[in-house]
């Protein structure tokens, strides 16, 4: 191959490590320093957090956490977000949380940690909070906890038995749901809850997708899906309505500038992509 | 089940789903056998493929293995020890291969993006807006500019969606019709190949 | 600072290190960071499923509740696909309850589930104003069009293939907002990782 003799050809041929280095000094950057942006939030992030708050006393949540390795990034903002946002909301709403695979709760104990979220002072475990294992079968398994939740989850993490758990005294079936909440990167899991949940017992869902999981969870909303957190940028969002600055703020902040230097890079291609293609005409 | 009012169907319907639930979780460990059926042999034969010291690789595998399910029935799941090995060897590099896609994402965006014709610039142009759209700072930006910030809003609250409705109805009539043709033996793809060739009566 | 801390604090750096060396060579360091996915992967697997099996079949059972018993007998079944030839047959009928109770399950409410609900989002009108019945009338539109796309019984021609060309390029635009989505993943992720490794090498995250 020639060499590039044009600026535009040149452009072209900039190696990939230098772009790569490039973003990853848009990361570091906002992480190490105190640049910060403000976060205005969406009107789905609005709606998430005005159902949640509307619920009435007492109402079970259903968390559904399919947190693992490869969307611990996206999700874990929203899911802290919202473990804050039920625990602290004034209706005294009762947080269930259960896993779509085994590698949930060890990501959820991280999240914990990196997050610092944990009960509030008046909030109990076992009266409050509670979490559980994790279902076996995808559709299968939200079917039948849907339909007799006590037959998938006779007992929680830790081995104590339902009957002993006050949060989850009078959670039968999808009937009793508040709402149920999923944190998901699976476009299938957006589908079981529609399936069996929503269309079988009614119940609303609130969702904290991954990026690529919006596109699923787009077309029901606002009727069957009452709101929803965009991923990373949404969990930010939640957590500055709750006013709290955590992580989730700070991962924000790099998010933004990780994207604007997509963009400009998206930009400086297409027009030295263009240049280059005009030039040898 | 939720066209049938009759208790005992109801009762009937929830225990059969929650049995086919608890089934797969007594089949768990059908992929693990599958595991010790490829790399015990290997190690037992010493064989050299289909890498160069595979048998090695494969020990090294068993014993990994062997540590986690050791550690996890002496201590327990929620030990502190058990979280340790998962979170210092484990989880630090679930993710790591997703993560390595950024940057060829990266190398894609500014190599690839390209708009030569209309379809291309309807992928393009909507895909550049959304990604101000989806941060703080972008969303600032693009409210600089008249108009921009409820074109984006206007692309995530109508055009998407409705385009994904469409594609989702599609896809589910096309699912419900395959379920059907399934359910009635009409389809065979879900068998096994020596069984799917067997014409049914 | 003892060993054991040692390890502790380096045993996640130098794995992380290790698996990015990927992106550069496919040597033996890569290769046991391979080892450890697969096996850590597989050791966790076990670990839980036993787990599982101990909270949702043996204590269950142990309490009285026999009824969960056939369950059992299904999933066991499954395991046949490991033995010898003449036996593997017997698998077939764990397989096949699975695959049918899946079945009655999705095709039972998908109608509710999946198309009423993407119908009726597409034919109501979210807000009061002539500009919301505006904007659902054009969505309404490209609801259409897109699904113009997806026949295939007939050929694209005519008004038919016009229609089609149209719903084709609102997929464009959705197949472009699904592309900046998918592309937040990848970063959140990738986000993630490096503030981990800031902090596992000492930064204080501002």
């Amino acid at each position: 191959m020639s060499e590039p003799k044009t600026i535009w050809e040149k452009m072209q041929s900039v190696p990939s490590v230098y772009l790569q280095a490039i973003l990853l000094l848009t990361i570091v950057v906002p992480l190490l320093t105190m640049v910060s942006f403000p976060s205005a939030p969406t009107t789905p992030t609005k709606r998430y957090y005005d159902f949640v708050m509307s619920l009435p006393e007492g109402s079970v949540v259903i968390f559904d956490s399919q947190m693992g390795g490869f969307n611990y990034g996206d999700c874990a903002p929203g899911c802290a977000a919202t473990m804050r946002l039920v625990l602290s909301a004034p209706n005294k709403l009762k947080l269930i949380v259960l896993f779509e695979s085994s590698d949930g709760p060890m990501f959820w104990d991280i999240m914990k940690k990196d997050f610092g979220v944990g009960l509030p002072p008046g909030k109990k475990y076992g009266d409050d909070y509670v979490e559980l294992l994790w279902y076996t079968g995808g559709e299968r398994g939200v079917a039948a906890f849907c339909s007799n939740f006590r037959s998938i989850f006779p007992e929680d993490r830790y081995g104590t038995p339902a009957d002993k758990l006050p949060a989850m005294k009078n959670v039968l079936s999808a009937k009793d749901f508040g709402v149920v909440i999923a944190s998901t990167s699976l476009t299938s899991l957006v589908d079981d809850y529609m399936r069996q949940a929503y269309a079988r017992y009614g119940t609303p869902l609130l969702f904290d997708p991954a990026g690529m999981t919006v596109m699923s969870v787009i077309p029901y909303y606002p009727f069957a899906v009452k709101g929803y957190l965009l991923g990373l940028s949404g969990g930010a969002q939640l957590e500055a309505m709750l006013g709290s600055t955590s992580l989730g703020t700070k991962m924000g902040n790099a998010f933004s500038m990780m994207s604007l230097y997509s963009f400009v890079l998206a930009i400086i291609g297409i027009v030295t992509g263009y240049m280059v293609k005009r030039g040898r005409r | 089940m939720t066209f049938l009012t009759d208790p005992a169907v109801r009762y009937w319907g929830g225990v059969i789903t929650s049995w086919s639930s608890l089934a797969s979780t007594t089949a768990t460990f059908v992929g693990t056998i599958v595991l010790l059926k490829y790399h015990l042999p290997r190690i037992k034969n010493k064989s050299e493929k289909p890498i160069k010291h595979q048998w090695f690789y494969s020990l090294l595998t068993m014993s990994i293995m062997a540590v986690f399910v050791v550690t996890g029935l002496i201590y327990g799941m929620t030990s502190s020890t058990y979280q340790w090995l998962y979170q210092s060897w484990y989880s630090p590099i679930t993710g790591l291969l997703n993560a390595v896609s950024a940057f060829f994402a990266v190398s894609a965006i500014y190599r690839a993006f390209r708009i030569r014709t209309l379809e291309s610039a309807m992928l393009v142009i909507p895909a550049l807006i959304i990604l101000l759209y989806d941060s703080p700072l972008g969303a600032g930006m693009l409210s600089i500019f008249p108009g921009m910030t409820q074109l984006a809003e206007y692309i995530f609250t109508y055009t998407g969606p409705s385009a994904f409705r469409g594609f989702i109805l599609a896809c589910a009539c096309g699912t419900m019709i395959l379920s059907i043709r399934t359910i009635f033996g009409k389809e065979k793809g879900f068998l096994p190949a020596e069984e799917a060739s067997v014409p049914t009566g | 600072m003892t060993i054991a801390e040692i390890i502790a604090i380096w045993a996640p750096i130098i794995t992380v290190i290790l698996a990015l060396s990927f992106v550069f060579a496919d040597w033996p360091g890569w290769r046991f960071i391979e080892t450890l996915l697969i096996g850590g992967g597989a050791g966790h697997g076990v670990v839980s499923g036993l787990r599982t099996i101990q909270a949702q079949i043996i204590t269950p059972i142990s309490n009285g509740s026999y009824i969960i018993i056939p369950a059992v007998i299904i999933g066991v079944l499954l395991y046949f696909i490991h033995m010898p030839q003449r036996y593997r047959w017997i698998q077939r009928y764990g397989y096949i309850w699975i695959v049918g109770t899946g079945l009655g399950i999705v095709v039972s409410t998908m109608l509710q589930g999946n198309i009423l609900p993407v119908i009726k989002e597409s034919i109501s009108i979210v807000g009061p104003t002539p500009g919301d019945y505006f904007n659902q009338f054009l969505s309404l539109i490209t609801f259409v069009t897109v699904l113009t796309y997806f026949i295939f019984a007939m050929e694209h021609k005519g008004v038919l293939g016009g229609v089609a060309r149209v719903g084709r390029n609102f997929l464009m635009i959705a197949f472009g907002l699904g592309f900046s989505t998918l592309l937040m993943t990848y970063y959140g992720v990738l986000l993630e990782r490096i503030m981990w490794i800031l902090r596992a090498l000492g930064f204080t995250i501002m």
